[in-house]
């Protein structure tokens, strides 16, 4: 098991975030709802936010992934020069 | 009449008191509720006067009410989730440490050594449970106080500041012995007990909260007390450990000692690292964002 902590955190928060975002979208005119965060669409500020922290989290695990991918290749160019 | 009329008040407090999440002065909330009866008073004046019917703030209560007050649907659902998610965790951590420590660091170690992995497991399991109840039990003493910052100083104040100088002796000064600290630790939470039983917080009756031998000292507010009360104990603890290391002759070799003293431990080299990764420098820029946020939010 060797499972990279930043990839189910990244897709926690992008998933909520994104869900988050989108019904602040969807509610965005309804000015009774936003009456409580001081007339801030905070579902819509706060869902980017965390979708924001999310795709971070992933582009690192993603990143961390595709070079431990390229460490772990035969590496076919340096051998090619060996002969 | 008046009994009826007294019965409304007490009624009408409680009621106030539970929409508010906030203690009310029932007296002072009958005078605003026999005011609204016969003369009408407008929506701002009854909220001041409400403001000032307020007792006793519920500190505690302090992050729900914001919650509550400032989240609409959406973020509150995220917000109570990650509340009880982090109740969840904090709680889930201590039970594991509660049951690791008694089964493998005192029940293992001192009550049953050699015992086969399945009666450990089982110990383990019994262990947990009676830790959940005990907890239980300490919900039911820390309601006798005001709020949770009150009794969280207070147990600190009580174990961790004696056992903070046994440690910090321990850590920087080699000559250090450990009758010195065993007998330090225990003079300095014996002091904690003795100190608790002698003083009082103005305005508490002597007993659970303190002052039940006698009550030679009392102080300004609860926190005061839990602050006098870490100050003497760190110190007797401190003190009590140096005259007594003194007393007795050093049984551990430097060589013994080496990666756990300060001193005799070879210092790690950090300079090799990228300079956005060395502790220091993380360290210097987290001090430098607490003391800016510090003065932003004065």
């Amino acid at each position: 098991m060797n499972l990279d902590i930043r990839l189910p955190i990244g897709a926690m928060f992008s998933l909520i975030g994104a869900l988050l975002a989108i019904s602040g979208m969807l509610t965005n005119s309804d000015t009774e709802m936003y009456r409580p965060s001081l007339g801030i669409n905070v579902n819509l500020w706060w869902g980017l936010v965390l979708f924001l922290f999310g795709s971070v989290m992933l582009t690192f695990a993603l990143i961390a992934r595709k070079a431990a991918a390229d460490l772990d290749k035969p590496q076919k160019p340096a051998e090619t020069n060996v002969h | 009449m008046a009994a009826k009329e007294q019965l409304d008040e007490a009624e009408s407090a409680q009621r106030v008191s539970k929409a508010l999440g906030m203690k009310v002065s029932p007296e002072k909330v009958g005078a605003i509720v026999r005011e609204l009866r016969s003369t009408t008073v407008s929506e701002e004046v009854l909220k001041q006067k409400l403001q000032a019917a307020v007792s006793e703030t519920d500190y505690d209560g302090v992050i729900l009410s914001l919650v509550q007050k400032y989240c609409p649907s959406g973020l509150l659902g995220l917000a109570l989730t990650a509340l009880l998610a982090s109740f969840m965790s904090g709680m889930a951590g201590n039970v594991t440490a509660f049951n690791t420590v008694w089964t493998y660091d005192l029940y293992q170690a001192y009550l049953a050594p050699n015992k086969s992995d399945a009666h450990y497991m089982g110990m383990g399991r019994i262990i947990t449970v009676i830790g959940i109840l005990l907890s239980i039990a300490c919900a039911y003493f820390a309601s006798n106080y005001n709020n949770a910052m009150d009794i969280i100083q207070l147990v600190f104040g009580f174990v961790n500041a004696p056992l903070f100088a046994t440690f910090v002796l321990g850590m920087f000064w080699k000559r250090t012995t450990s009758h010195g600290a065993f007998f330090g630790l225990l003079g300095g939470t014996a002091s904690s007990a003795l100190f608790h039983a002698t003083t009082l917080a103005a305005g508490n009756a002597p007993g659970i909260k303190g002052g039940y031998l006698t009550v030679l000292w009392v102080l300004p507010s609860e926190m005061a007390q839990n602050f006098w009360l870490a100050t003497f104990a760190f110190g007797i603890c401190f003190f009590l450990t140096l005259f007594i290391t003194l007393a007795t002759k050093r049984t551990k070799t430097d060589s013994e000692l080496q990666g756990l003293v300060y001193s005799l431990t070879p210092k790690l080299k950090d300079e090799e690292s990228a300079w956005f990764m060395q502790p220091a420098f993380l360290g210097v820029v987290l001090l430098a964002c607490c003391v800016v946020l510090n003065f932003l939010f004065w």
